[in-house]
């Protein structure tokens, strides 16, 4: 069973993301990068089942410019098989994103195709669900356990009212939660073994998807400035400036 | 409530004001250390301009009150410790004053914005006008008091950093780096703080203005000569590395580095450590400056750690690696293309021949964790075993380094087999941190005297420093005084009849108090 796994390159999760001066994003040039957590958990996961004889094959795939290659290999060196590189320079947009994933997945005849639930750049948390629409198959978000069994996966998610349990035919969309696993430190050696392998290079034409621009950015800015606090020294000081604000 | 017995206390509180701090609960946080035993002092003196450091000075000398030196009180020689003296705080005078691009462009931090956000903000805002040049070469003018990650705060926008790399670095103030020569974990490229300083000033003991003192700038050390130790005081770089004995810095001019674009790093186990320095030696022939850091953990630290951590620890290594000893090299460039990994893996696994299995890589981050916990890991075994602890902070010249800290494990292994070890530390700057920890059985207060004297007798030996960069304090008084030649003391003693004549500052440090008496 083959498994298509999404990565995408964001800014690193530990840089201090700063707004530009004129509002129309985050600056990106000169900023560490690496793989959106949350696909390095759904890398890790195909990896395990992969290890455990449920799947046979792994194919990571990404979207994106020329620096999207070390995306690809740190999957590779994760433990992908393959790695298809749809190759755009440009801003693309979660619905473009989804069909092209979409139409990768129906070419490569994947039964399960695995994506973070998020990405930590624009927090969309959409290109999964509209992939299981585009394809009208079944979905299974937020998962905090994955099983593989013959046609069918049981995922279980953590909901509010504490845990989920789906069962889903496949093909599916499994979207990964921050619970599912805690992926592997890459080996060095594997690192460098992933640069020797080879990465397929399409195009949205190839797919036969048009970019989209259905939503643009009106403005980023960064979240409001903590005003300073103010130091209290008895309980009735506290009640009082609390009931000052309005707060109690 | 009556006023303590210091003689300058009316004046000093005429001076000051509510910044004369007598209050048991407000001055209770001053007697109480990072590491060793309590003090007690009945006042604290809170300066908020460096004229007000002057007059304390003038006022003390006057009326012979002796008074200990307070920053972040991170440090680990007992030199803060009062025994009655009033504590002097340097933490209001805790200010960025100006940033200085290489071309001789200034900035100037506005009163309104001194602090925190504000001020890294006014600093970005400067230099975003002027179309963010690059900031090489640029140096921070900052009072003493600022703490080293709040100073990295305002830097980090500019990609520029103060590259003091230490545990305590959230407390640690930057006036006491310089003074104290501390030496982080990426002193082997950095050099100890007093290399990062440009200038300092600031008043010697007796309230005459210090300064401009200089250091020099870090070059890669002699491996015959001390790359670190703090029992060496350089007369000729004044306040700078005198560690508080001959006067305050109150104001410096720091160097800034720019903020590597990649780092790598990989754990390396290792047989003994004069195999490691073998390593060291292979790792600044093929990465030259850009080794950043060359730490050394044991395999007890090593235990510790994991314990420590439990569930949540994972060794980067493929499978269960044990050896005696781990060596953590950090490498950086400054070119965000350069394909750092591939050249961390060649020498890994090209120089050094080492199979794949023993490469420990993670992120960086896990690794400095490791690193970063073993003081915790120790405090925590301490706790548990209940049997005290002796801590040590030694150095040899690097050639020796390897060889002494062979034989200092082994020495202390045969005279105290029930007793832990755990050794870690600066191996690329020659710097050990040893720590013995004994068990509710067998405290370390029992053999505390003949481990001490074995430490020091196994140090002197090999050529090397019971103190490498935390300092004298009052904690190696009696140490620095029976193993210092006697023309040095009578150095440091003239030294300090000049500048300090009536022993104001920590005047337990270095021994003073008997010195000056002898
Ligand atoms: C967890 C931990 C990790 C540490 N790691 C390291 C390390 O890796 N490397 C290292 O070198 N040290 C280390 N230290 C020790 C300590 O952080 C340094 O010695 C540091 O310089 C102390 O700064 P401080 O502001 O806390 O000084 P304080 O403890 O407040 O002061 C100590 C003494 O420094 C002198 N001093 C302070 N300010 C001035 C001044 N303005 N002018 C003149 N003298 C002054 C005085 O003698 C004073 O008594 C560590 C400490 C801890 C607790």
């Amino acid at each position: 069973m083959k498994a298509l796994v999404s990565v995408k390159r964001v800014v690193d999760y530990n840089v201090r993301v700063q707004v530009k001066s004129d509002g129309s994003g985050v600056i990106t040039e000169g900023v560490k990068h690496s793989m959106n957590p949350f696909d390095e958990i759904a890398m890790e996961e195909a990896v395990r089942l992969k290890e455990k004889g449920k799947l046979t094959e792994i194919v990571a795939i990404t979207i994106g410019g020329a620096k999207n290659e070390e995306t690809l290999r740190s999957a590779l060196a994760f433990g992908a098989d393959r790695a298809i590189h749809i190759k755009e320079e440009g801003d693309v947009q979660p619905l473009t994103a989804a069909r092209a994933f979409a139409a990768a997945l129906k070419k490569e005849g994947a039964q399960v195709f695995f994506a973070g639930k998020q990405a930590i750049d624009d927090d969309a948390n959409q290109t999964g669900q509209m992939v299981a629409a585009l394809l009208d198959i079944a979905q299974a978000t937020f998962a905090s356990k994955v099983e593989l069994d013959g046609g069918k996966a049981v995922v279980t998610r953590e909901v509010d009212a504490g845990l989920e349990t789906l069962e889903v035919d496949l093909p599916a969309v499994i979207t990964t939660d921050l619970r599912l696993n805690e992926p592997r430190y890459l080996k060095l050696p594997d690192i460098m073994k992933a640069k020797k392998k080879p990465i397929e290079t399409v195009t949205f034409a190839d797919l036969g998807v048009e970019k989209g621009a259905a939503l643009t950015i009106s403005k980023t800015s960064a979240p409001p400035k903590r005003s300073k606090g103010i130091m209290v020294k008895t309980v009735d000081e506290l009640v009082s400036a609390l009931k000052s604000k309005g707060l109690v | 409530m009556s006023l303590p017995n210091y003689p300058a206390a009316p004046q000093l509180q005429q001076l000051l004001g509510e910044r004369y701090v007598a209050a048991p609960e407000r001055v209770e946080r001053y007697e109480v250390l990072e590491r060793g035993p309590r003090g007690h002092t009945g006042a604290v003196l809170l300066p908020q301009t460096e004229a007000e450091v002057q007059q304390i000075l003038r006022l003390c000398n006057a009326q012979r009150t002796p008074l200990v030196i307070s920053g972040g009180r991170t440090g680990l020689v007992e030199a803060q410790r009062p025994l009655g003296e009033p504590v002097l705080s340097l933490e209001r005078l805790n200010r960025p004053l100006s940033l200085t691009l290489a071309d001789g462009r200034e900035f100037v931090w506005p009163a309104e914005a001194a602090s925190g956000d504000a001020a890294r903000d006014a600093l970005l805002a400067w230099w975003t006008a002027l179309g963010q040049p690059d900031a090489e070469g640029a140096t921070v003018t900052v009072q003493t008091g600022l703490a080293v990650d709040a100073l990295n705060d305002l830097l980090r926008p500019l990609n520029r950093m103060f590259p003091m790399e230490m545990g305590s670095s959230s407390a640690a103030t930057v006036g006491a780096c310089a003074a104290n020569a501390s030496a982080g974990s990426n002193a082997v490229c950095y050099g100890t703080s007093a290399h990062m300083t440009d200038t300092a000033w600031g008043f010697w003991g007796n309230g005459e203005p210090a300064g401009p003192c200089r250091s020099t700038p870090w070059t890669a050390p002699d491996p015959q000569r001390f790359a670190i130790n703090s029992a060496q005081i350089d007369p000729a770089w004044g306040l700078i590395g005198s560690q508080g004995a001959f006067g305050i810095i109150t104001r410096l001019r720091l160097r800034t580095y720019a903020i590597p674009a990649q780092r790598e790093a990989a754990l390396i186990p290792v047989a003994d450590m004069v195999g490691a320095m073998r390593i060291l030696d292979a790792a600044r022939g093929r990465f030259g400056a850009d080794v950043e850091e060359f730490e050394f953990i044991s395999r007890s630290a090593m235990a510790l750690v994991r314990a420590l951590h439990g569930e949540a620890f994972r060794l980067p290594f493929a499978g269960d690696v044990d050896s005696p000893l781990f060596l953590l090299l950090q490498i950086k460039s400054a070119d965000a293309d350069a394909d750092l990994a591939a050249a961390l893996y060649e020498f890994l696994a090209g120089d050094l021949a080492l199979p794949d299995e023993q490469i420990g890589y993670a992120p960086l981050a896990a690794l400095k964790k490791i690193r970063h916990s073993i003081t915790e890991a120790s405090n925590a075994r301490m706790r548990a075993l209940g049997g005290g602890r002796l801590s040590f902070d030694t150095a040899t010249p690097l050639a020796g380094f390897g060889e002494y800290l062979d034989a200092m494990r082994a020495e202390l292994q045969r005279a105290a087999p029930d007793t832990e070890l755990v050794a870690f530390g600066h191996a690329g700057v020659g710097g050990a941190h040893l720590h013995v920890l004994g068990s509710a059985d067998r405290p370390v207060s029992a053999v505390g005297k003949t481990l001490t004297r074995l430490v020091i007798d196994v140090t002197l030996a090999h050529g090397g420093s019971f103190s490498a960069e935390h300092g004298i304090g009052s904690k190696w008084a009696d140490e620095y005084l029976a193993h210092t030649p006697s023309e040095q003391l009578q150095t440091i003693k003239a030294l300090k009849q000049a500048h300090d004549p009536h022993n104001i500052l920590n005047p337990r440090s270095f021994g003073f108090d008997r010195l000056l008496a002898a």
